[in-house]
């Protein structure tokens, strides 16, 4: 009996490491598989249990009795014209709702469904057929229409976060390009071109502004939902694939870049370290405030009262919680608007600590700690506490100016205490004058 | 003249369609090799066994690894490492360093009941590695066969029967099932061919047949079209890096190369494009593993047709191709059309077989021409124009407001001076201070001269209405240009009149996050007090009535002859005096409800013998 208890709590602990690492990848053909085999085999050495499935399969559902089957999404199949059966643009925005994560790489050839994706993800992907040129920056492989091109690790964004820290190596991309709202905050674009690009049919001479045009052209973008999921998506197939993983780069025009190797192979790791959620998670462990000088937390403060206040911040990394190391966590101090706001300071692991007074204006306050960092999950914390005005014993009590009111009353009240003996017992001297 | 070449072209395209699958590349064998000698330093006998396997289907030299093998690690248990250790103890001659317990296995392996078919063909394997594979009974051994595979008919098992057949002798039988497992292979996008299961399924059936069918000298069952479709997934394949995949794929290549007649390849040689300078292609045409093509005739390499992608113009035609000495390298010499630049479609065909190929005639440009000018929007005024000459940078900054326009001609020309159309003929206008760049897309006219209108009111929204410094580019490229200009014209000077921001003003950043500024409370001021001397002199002026009182009364004297000595005088006294002086504690110290706290019950006091003395006095008087 007590074996399967255990048995079953393990099994029930296996199931939940698994199952963020269940993988559905929705792939055009099976060949996809062997073409991009060392991004999936990358992907497999990590613990990603990856289920491989034709796009178009009558047989697809991402959820199961309401529970989601996978944990993340893989989408390498731009030539699918539609899913095959649960699983359409609808299904896979609820999947994204519902707290998954995407990766989804199309190429110039791609279908609505992917328009349809992208723009529902905050992208809008160039119509079919458009590709990203740039005949200044194309590789040497290239098969003349100047659509393999060349892209400076200088072009990525500047979030170590989500694209790592040794990017040095020369990118290379082929396939279409994104457009951006940069109103839209939680789109990133994670990787853009170089003035000189555009996105267009390579074939036909540019007779309309392209909709994609220099650093405006973003090849990869990136989306972090409000709930936290995680989207990555590229404008290249290409990219992701052996080829461009294992070949060496030779920018043709200007400097005439060289590289043994492309750095696809780092940057696509990283991503999707990133997109599935390995890296750039932060939890909140432990949330204390108190007076200053005490150990007990308290509910309610008085006016002008010092108060600490310390939140112990965890990031995910290698697999393991592990202290946070920042320098630009604030507090906030509510009373719907913020009435303080400071940076907290870093004291050993991963504990934040901030000493402050409290506003002399009292009512119901919140301690918010509102940390929205780029390729960072949102962290967000708020612990509400009253802040009451102070006690009639709290006042002052010796004040200076005050002193003739207070001798006045003290010299009332003794002049009433010798006055209460003069008026009971006074006794007149001389009663018998008026007898005489 | 015309009109006969593209009807011709027409035919050749024809041909083009029905042939479209020709190859494009080779199966690289020289990075293949290097792969496979890398993996020879393995500790993993899987890995060493394909790396030995590979290296001896290159006929290529495999060094003494018998020292190896005795010490290299594997689970005896494991059929598949048993047959790993065992066949490349076989293939190095170094069967004396195998130990007996490897024979156990593969032995239990066959006894087992529900045996599947790759544990026999394993296990039948590494016993014939190790001299012991006889099979006695050979049709009863092939019905046991067919009987598992009826139960699960995968390629795979296919491949391995097929394999099984050949230490068997029952090549028959494979010849007669072979054409209906080719026909169940998987096609992806009507172009390549394989089965389900990927490269070591493909490379195992792909060997076995053309093996089985060599043996019994029959040609083998796949058709043209199949040939041609494995050899393009065998391509798709060629990045594979493992000592296995390498492995699978020299051998399933080899087999597809080796067929008759095989594949042909089809391949630009280096650049895929000429210049003036350079004005000729070389093709490569061999067969899948980058082996000349037999029974090939130089002369009968041949350019059909070359025609202009931009026009459909056709170029040459039959034009017979030179061959390198001694290499499958064929030379096209595109001199007749290296001043006419585009992309240019060459049907090239070897033997029956066409196939096209792009091939660009890249050509220098040049931006001439180009004059940039300030007017009014209302072209009241004629525009001031500056001509400038690549690469030269203007000389003085330009001034532009948001009543005027800043217009930019420019006209790209090719070596010989004649105007022509590029595909990129941007203009970019970047901020010199910030980030910011704005492209502008030039347009150009009859007659080829390419003009962009900056009207400076209209694209202040694009630059964030940000008066100040920009500096002008112009961008010019096409597929068909050997070098792409990027010229830097110069500084312009940007006053957006009363939408401006200053340059640098902070915009409304859309970035998730980063750091607020920081905000604190202003506590209210405390209020002004008076000092302290003047409040002491006030403390001295209220208390002097008092003194005063007590001065006089001790100069006069008074006379208290009426207190009586009785207790209730003596409490009343005590507990108003305690009261009072419970208010000087109540200041000092107490808070409200403490000091009632103990008022109460003295006031009680006090009440009582206040009452009782002042019953007494009232006696007292009476009765005098």
């Amino acid at each position: 009996m007590k074996t399967t208890i255990i048995l079953g709590t393990l099994i029930t602990f296996l199931t939940l490491v698994c199952a963020d690492h269940e993988t559905l990848v929705l792939i055009d053909n099976l060949n996809i598989k062997e073409t991009h085999s060392q991004f999936f085999k990358s992907l497999q050495e990590r613990g990603y249990g990856l289920t491989f499935k034709l796009a178009d399969d009558a047989n697809l559902v991402l959820s199961k009795y309401g529970e989601y089957l996978y944990k993340n999404l893989i989408v390498f199949a731009p030539s699918v014209l539609e899913f095959g059966g649960q699983v359409d643009s609808e299904a896979i925005t609820k999947f994204i709702d519902d707290g998954g994560n995407l990766l989804m790489a199309g190429n110039a050839a791609a279908g609505d469904v992917y328009r349809e994706i992208a723009s529902e993800c905050g992208f809008q992907m160039d119509e079919e057929s458009a590709a990203v040129i740039d005949h200044f920056n194309y590789d040497v492989t290239d098969e003349g229409d100047h659509t393999r091109i060349v892209v400076s690790p200088k072009n990525l964004i500047k979030a170590p976060t989500i694209v790592g820290e040794q990017n040095t190596q020369p990118l290379l991309f082929e396939g279409t390009g994104l457009i951006v709202d940069k109103d839209n905050s939680l789109v990133l674009p994670i990787l853009s071109a170089d003035s000189t690009a555009y996105s267009y049919n390579p074939k036909s001479q540019v007779k309309e502004y392209p909709h994609a045009v220099g650093r405006k052209t973003v090849l990869i973008a990136a989306l972090q939902a409000r709930n936290n999921a995680r989207i990555v998506f590229s404008g290249s197939l290409f990219f992701f694939s052996d080829e461009a993983f294992n070949s060496p780069v030779t920018k043709v025009q200007g400097d005439k870049t060289k590289s043994d190797v492309s750095g696809n192979k780092i940057l696509a790791i990283r991503l999707t370290e990133w997109v599935f959620g390995e890296r750039g998670r932060l939890r909140v462990r432990n949330v204390d405030h108190h007076r200053q000088g005490e150990k007990e937390p308290s509910s309610a403060y008085t006016i002008t009262d010092t108060v600490v206040y310390r939140i112990e911040i965890e990031e995910l990394k290698n697999g393991k919680w592990q202290p946070f190391e920042a320098n630009d966590v604030q507090l906030e101090f509510v009373r719907i608007d913020p009435f303080i706001r400071t940076t907290l300071q870093k004291k050993p692991n991963g504990v934040y600590e901030a000493v402050f007074k409290v506003p002399d204006v009292w009512g119901v306050y919140q301690f918010k700690v509102d940390y929205d960092r780029v390729g960072y999950t949102r962290l967000y914390h708020s612990t509400q506490v009253s802040v009451r005005p102070l006690q009639h014993t709290q006042y002052e009590r010796f004040i200076p100016s005050a002193y003739p009111y207070y001798v006045s009353s003290f010299s009332m009240m003794i002049g009433v205490f010798l006055f209460s003996f003069v008026f009971l017992y006074y006794k007149e001297d001389q009663p018998k004058t008026k007898s005489e | 003249m015309k009109m006969y070449f593209r009807v011709q072209l027409l035919i050749l395209v024809s041909i083009a369609v029905s042939n479209a699958n020709i190859l494009q590349g080779t199966v690289d064998i020289n990075r293949l090799q290097t792969i496979l000698k890398d993996n020879l330093k393995s500790k993993d006998v899987g890995t060493l066994y394909y790396a030995v396997r590979g290296l001896k289907q290159l006929k290529a030299d495999v060094p003494n690894i018998c020292e190896d093998l005795k010490t290299i690690k594997y689970d005896v248990k494991n059929l598949e490492q048993v047959f790993y250790l065992t066949n490349l103890a076989l293939l190095t001659n170094c069967q004396n360093s195998l130990k007996p317990e490897v024979l156990a296995t593969p032995t239990q392996a066959l006894d087992k009941k529900d045996v599947t078919i790759q544990e026999l063909y394993l296990a039948v394997y590494t016993l014939k590695a190790l001299g012991k594979g006889t099979i006695y009974d050979k049709e009863d051994a092939l019905k046991n066969l067919i009987q598992l595979l009826k139960k699960d008919d995968t390629p795979a098992n296919y491949g391995y029967v097929f394999a099984l057949c050949e230490h068997m002798g029952c090549g028959l039988w494979t010849t007669s099932h072979a054409e209906g497992v080719i026909l169940a292979a998987d096609e992806t996008d009507s172009r390549a061919l394989h089965f389900e299961g990927g490269l070591p399924v493909t490379s195992q059936l792909l060997t076995t047949i053309t093996r089985t069918y060599k043996a019994q000298k029959k040609p083998t069952p796949f058709t043209e079209e199949q040939r041609y479709k494995f050899a393009e997934y065998l391509l798709s394949r060629r990045s594979v890096n493992t000592a296995k995949g390498v492995t699978l794929l020299l051998e399933a290549a080899t087999a597809i190369a080796d067929d008759e007649p095989t594949p042909i390849s089809i391949a630009v040689k280096g650049k895929k494009y000429v210049t003036s300078e350079s004005d000729s292609i070389e093709f490569t045409i061999t067969d899948l593993i980058g082996r000349p093509v037999r029974n090939l005739k130089p002369e009968e390499v041949i350019a059909q047709s070359g025609t202009r992608l931009a026009d459909d113009v056709v170029v040459l035609s039959k034009q017979p191709l030179t061959q390198k000495p001694n290499e499958p390298t064929f030379v096209l010499n595109l001199n007749k059309i290296k001043s006419q630049y585009g992309v240019y479609k060459i049907a090239l065909s070897a033997g029956t077989k066409t196939t096209s190929v792009n091939v660009a005639v890249l050509g220098e440009i040049q931006v001439a021409n180009v004059e940039v000018g300030v007017g009014d929007v209302d072209g009241t005024t004629s525009p001031k124009i500056t001509t400038i000459t690549y690469p030269n940078k203007l000389v003085d900054k330009l001034l532009a407001d948001h009543m005027q326009k800043v217009s930019l001609k420019f006209t790209v020309r090719d070596k010989w001076n004649k105007p022509v159309l590029v595909q990129q003929a941007f203009v970019r206008v970047a901020s010199t201070e910030t980030d910011d760049e704005t492209i502008f897309v030039a347009e150009p006219d009859n007659t080829k001269a390419y003009k962009v209108e900056l009207n400076i009111g209209s694209i202040a929204k694009h630059l964030n209405y940000a008066s100040g410094s920009y500096s002008l580019s112009v961008y010019v490229g096409d597929s068909a240009v050997s070098s792409p200009v990027a010229w830097l014209l110069g500084d312009v000077s940007f006053n957006f009149g009363k939408d401006a921001n200053a340059v640098g003003v902070a915009r409304a950043t859309g970035a998730a996050g980063g750091r607020l500024p920081e905000l604190a409370h202003t506590f209210r001021a405390a209020e002004a007090r008076p000092a302290r001397a003047l409040s002491d002199v006030c403390s001295a002026l209220c208390a002097a009535p008092l003194l005063v009182l007590l001065l006089l009364w001790a100069r006069i004297g008074i006379n208290l002859r009426n207190f009586p000595l009785v207790p209730s005088a003596l409490i009343f006294h005590l507990a108003l005096g305690a009261s009072l002086g419970l208010y000087v504690v109540l200041w000092l110290q107490l808070t409200m409800f403490e000091a009632i706290r103990y008022l109460l019950p003295l006031g009680a006091v006090t009440f009582l013998s206040g009452h009782r003395l002042l019953q007494r006095l009232v006696k007292d008087k009476t009765s005098k």
